[in-house]
């Protein structure tokens, strides 16, 4: 774990040369390969510390890294070196500890490294990688081991407690299993003594220890032993053979020359150092929130998972499918990982005044610009308060002074509605879960601080609706001008969802006072395609949720919300509309049902009563003369459902003077489509949609398509 | 998300959040090799990297007639509903040319 | 990471990489990186008359620097959730310090 992320706690010199070289090539690979790791959410178990983890550091208090600056000196200008110098003594016991602790791996490595050194340059030759000298590993084991350490990546096995299997037969030998020491390790100088007895049978120790792989070196010298005598060298070969041999000498000297220069830095830091500072790291690449980078990806794959298993095919394909959320790894090792990151996540919250792009304490700081976070190519300075924004299109809410409508001050105010919606609903996906036993407070506090947090998202978003700036300030009025969006009118849905009744009640109310500047109340976005577009996206997004609304609203505001209506839009012109029409007919039909005494409340009394009849009344007369003119023109079936709706709303609280108004005023529609029905050009399908549609209207009269007489043509 | 910051004072701090106060509207884009784009813009990045919808794509292609070294200027259009859009030949992006 | 989350969704999906020499390649997403370098099957070029030693290639890598444009199928394009991904992009901060 010395060398996680490639970083290398042992800081070797950079002047070049193998080994070197070697690591940083290494480092380059261990990198990529993490990446690849945490991209692809695989391999948890590389980030299990707990395996590696020595123990030393449960005398940390690592609940509240409150300390973590003072120990570890925070700020930018972080010197870790000194700070650790000062506290050297008892670093000094910790190493101690610790070697004790990783005696036998370290020593096995060591042992190793001196039974190759006294065997003869051809196994040298196939062990490149070069391992410290016997002397040095007897007199800095901490040295020899962090060197090891390196060489122990690049053989594919990790440090002393690693818990992947080494896989040390990539070289021309296999070492033994590390159990096969047993319990009852030999110390290192117990080890080393023996190898400097066994040195003396040079060639034989190597052979019958390690006989699971040989070199072809190895191979022609066992053949040798096996024969008895020694190899016949040529005087050329073995010329060539001490060449080499001096050679690797001198390669062997540099090498540890280099290593005496590093060997100086060797232990500054205890496992627990590089443990918490793995820690520090890991934290910063994984997020408690899965939505952060691939959002798209995460919500669109749900989004078809759910479809698919709604049309029944089971989720286990549906899984495999989607392989990239798959994750192996055993879930105890998963499961404490997230719970060291929350516990980090969670503490970084406590302290927000660490807004770094590292954590403070990390050695070191990962890149800005990354893969997974490219340069952007556009960078401009964020003026740093909002009070200086250009006053024409500040969003300070809701001001009743001069507002300009430009279409992009209304596409900001959108926008923002928009920020805020998704913070509000990634605040949803946070919501803190209900106390669980013995944790009220705690968890209580956070559903406390919760509320809160939501809270204030919400205002914002209700400020940035505008729904509450004066009647007649601007024209039109800014709500308005946002519905007046495509993606103004997407958005109310989920804006509803957020907002209190009573909000939604102001909403609905300003919707209704202003409703004849919508733009799809023009009667000339029924002439175009796009407009149409806009009338279903309104009909589709805003009617449902308020229609839903309006059949749960007492009487009383039935009966206001209907009377602003008509006091405020020219109601000849809004019914011609299909929205304007689909309101009316929300609001009659609602008055219709309290009336008769459904719904949850009681009968409306008698002033009430008559206040509805009066303005009834008042819409009648205003729309008598109108009614036949609230077809369209040229309507083509199942077009003019709406009108035909209305028509039935109305004539269910008509007087008998007004449904014979009604009747004589339509008496043409009627006609037309019960006689269109019975031509026999019409699909049967599409005669019985047309009669259905008259049918809402003379049902509701009493009457039906079939008592029509048609008169002869 | 978690912290309130960004989006206080959510207004136009940057050149990038006029290009957001187009998404789900259409936009004009100019492309190197004298190609224009208009199309609904359903998701942009720091690059420019773009996703449009239902787009008209317009190239400008300028014939040389061989023997008289006239100029001809033709121009050809394609559409197409679902266009990503790689953000480095992007010139310039704007709402469309109406009000 | 924006549009290699949303490519990511696209895989399996026939598309039709048009690359800024022109050459157009239809072919299904086999894989896309954070690069969005692009691995292609079944392959089969627009314009064979003019690129004809394209015909044996039955798969190709194609670096996402050489891209113009790629067609998407719409219908695999949730349009709404792209607008919000494209929004929730902008929100994060531009150092991409999250935590």
């Amino acid at each position: 774990m010395s060398n996680f992320f490639g970083f290398n706690t042992v800081m070797p010199g950079r002047q070049g040369g193998r080994v070197a070289l070697n690591l940083e090539e290494q480092q380059e690979l261990d990198r990529q390969v993490q990446k690849y790791a945490l991209e692809t959410g695989e391999d948890f178990e590389i980030y299990d510390y707990g395996e590696t983890y020595d123990n030393l550091a449960d005398d940390l208090e690592e609940t509240r890294d409150d300390l973590n600056d003072e120990t570890f000196g925070g700020g930018t200008d972080f010197d870790f070196a000194r700070n650790t110098r000062q506290i050297a003594p008892a670093l000094k016991k910790e190493e101690e500890l610790y070697i004790k602790q990783n005696e036998h791996g370290g020593a096995r490595r060591s042992s190793f490294a001196s039974l190759w050194e006294t065997d003869g340059p051809s196994q040298q030759d196939t062990f490149k990688k070069g391992l410290p000298e016997p002397s040095q590993a007897a007199s800095s084991i901490w040295g020899s081991f962090s060197n090891t350490t390196a060489k122990g990546m690049e053989l594919g096995a990790g440090n002393a407690g690693f818990v992947h299997d080494p896989v040390f037969g990539t070289g021309t030998f296999a070492l033994s299993r590390p159990t096969a020491f047993g319990n009852n390790q030999p110390s290192l100088e117990e080890i080393e003594a023996q190898l400097l007895r066994t040195a003396g049978t040079q060639h034989q120790a190597p052979m019958q220890q390690e006989r699971k792989m040989m070199s072809l070196e190895e191979v022609e010298a066992a053949l040798m032993n096996i024969n008895g005598g020694r190899p016949v060298y040529s005087e050329a070969m073995i010329a060539e053979q001490q060449a080499k041999q001096a050679s690797l000498e001198q390669r062997r000297a540099e090498r540890q020359a280099k290593q005496a220069e590093t060997a100086k830095h060797n232990g500054l830091m205890t496992q627990s150092d590089k443990d918490f500072i793995n820690r520090i790291q890991i934290s910063q690449l994984v997020t408690d929130d899965p939505y952060a980078d691939d959002f798209y990806c995460q919500v669109y794959t749900a989004l078809r998972n759910r479809h698919l298993q709604q049309m029944g095919v089971p989720s286990n394909i549906v899984e495999s499918e989607s392989g990239q959320n798959t994750r192996r790894g055993n879930g105890r090792t998963e499961q404490r990982m997230q719970q060291q990151v929350q516990r980090i996540v969670s503490d970084a919250k406590r302290n927000p005044k660490r807004t770094n792009v590292t954590v403070e304490g990390a050695l070191g700081k990962i890149a800005v610009n990354s893969v997974l976070n490219p340069r952007q190519l556009l960078q401009v300075s964020k003026r740093g308060s909002h009070n200086e924004s250009s006053g024409g299109n500040s969003p300070k809410p809701p001001s009743p002074g001069p507002v300009s409508t430009k279409s992009h001050t209304v596409l900001g105010w959108i926008e923002n509605v928009y920020t805020y919606v998704l913070a509000l609903e990634q605040k949803r996906r946070q919501q803190p879960p209900p106390p669980r036993m013995g944790e009220e407070e705690i968890a209580g506090e956070a559903i406390r601080r919760w509320n809160e947090e939501y809270g204030i998202l919400a205002r914002k978003m209700w400020n940035e609706l505008r729904i509450t700036v004066p009647i007649g300030v601007v024209h039109p009025h800014p709500f308005i001008s946002i519905l007046n969006y495509s993606k103004g009118k997407k958005v109310i849905p989920r804006v509803l969802r957020h907002l209190l009744p009573e909000q939604t009640l102001t909403l609905l109310t300003m919707l209704v006072a202003n409703f004849e500047s919508l733009n799809v109340c023009k009667a000339e976005v029924y002439a175009d395609v796009q407009g149409n577009q806009e009338i279903e996206l309104f009909m589709n997004t805003i009617v449902p949720p308020l229609l839903g609304f309006v059949s749960e609203a007492p009487f009383r505001i039935v009966v206001g919300l209907l009377a602003l209506f008509i006091e405020r839009n020219n109601m000849v012109w809004v019914a011609r509309s299909k929205p304007g029409l689909a309101f009316l007919t929300l609001f009659l039909s609602r008055a219709e049902i309290l009336k008769q005494g459904q719904g949850n409340y009681p009968i409306p009394d008698e002033r009430e009563i008559n206040q509805w009849n009066e303005l009834y009344n008042r819409l009648f007369s205003q729309l008598q003369t109108h009614f036949s003119a609230l077809f369209l023109p040229k309507a083509t079936m199942a077009e003019d459902v709406h009108v035909w709706r209305f028509l039935a709303a109305m004539a269910v609280g008509a007087t008998v003077d007004q449904q014979h108004v009604l009747v004589t005023e339509v008496r043409e529609q009627v006609l037309e489509n019960v006689i269109a029905a019975q031509t026999t050009r019409m699909a049967p399908e599409k005669a019985a949609q047309r009669i259905g549609n008259v049918n809402l209207f003379l049902h509701a009269l009493g009457l039906d398509a079939s008592q029509v007489a048609v008169p002869a043509m | 998300m978690d912290d309130h910051a960004p989006l206080e004072g959510a207004g136009i701090e940057e050149p990038l959040d006029l290009v957001r106060l187009s998404l789900d509207e259409r936009i004009y884009v100019k492309l190197r090799g004298d190609r224009e784009l208009r199309g609904k813009l359903h998701a942009y990045d720091g690059h420019l990297n773009m996703v449009l919808g239902d787009v008209e794509e317009t190239i400008t292609v300028v014939d040389v007639n061989e023997e008289t070294a006239e100029e001809v200027i033709r121009i050809v259009k394609r559409n197409c509903e679902m266009l990503f859009v790689r953000g480095d030949g992007v010139i310039l992006v704007s709402p469309p040319s109406r009000a | 990471m924006l549009f290699y989350s949303f490519f990511k969704t696209l895989v399996g999906q026939p598309v039709t990489v048009e690359l800024k020499n022109d050459l157009a390649i239809t072919g299904v997403l086999v894989s896309v990186d954070q690069f969005l370098n692009i691995k292609l099957d079944n392959i089969k070029v627009v314009d064979e008359e003019r690129y004809p030693h394209m015909l044996a290639v039955k798969n190709c890598f194609i670096r996402g620097s050489v891209v113009r444009y790629v067609q998407l199928p719409a219908p695999s394009v949730d349009t709404a959730l792209l607008q919000d991904a494209a929004r929730r992009e902008r929100q994060q901060p531009a150092a991409g310090g999250r935590k």
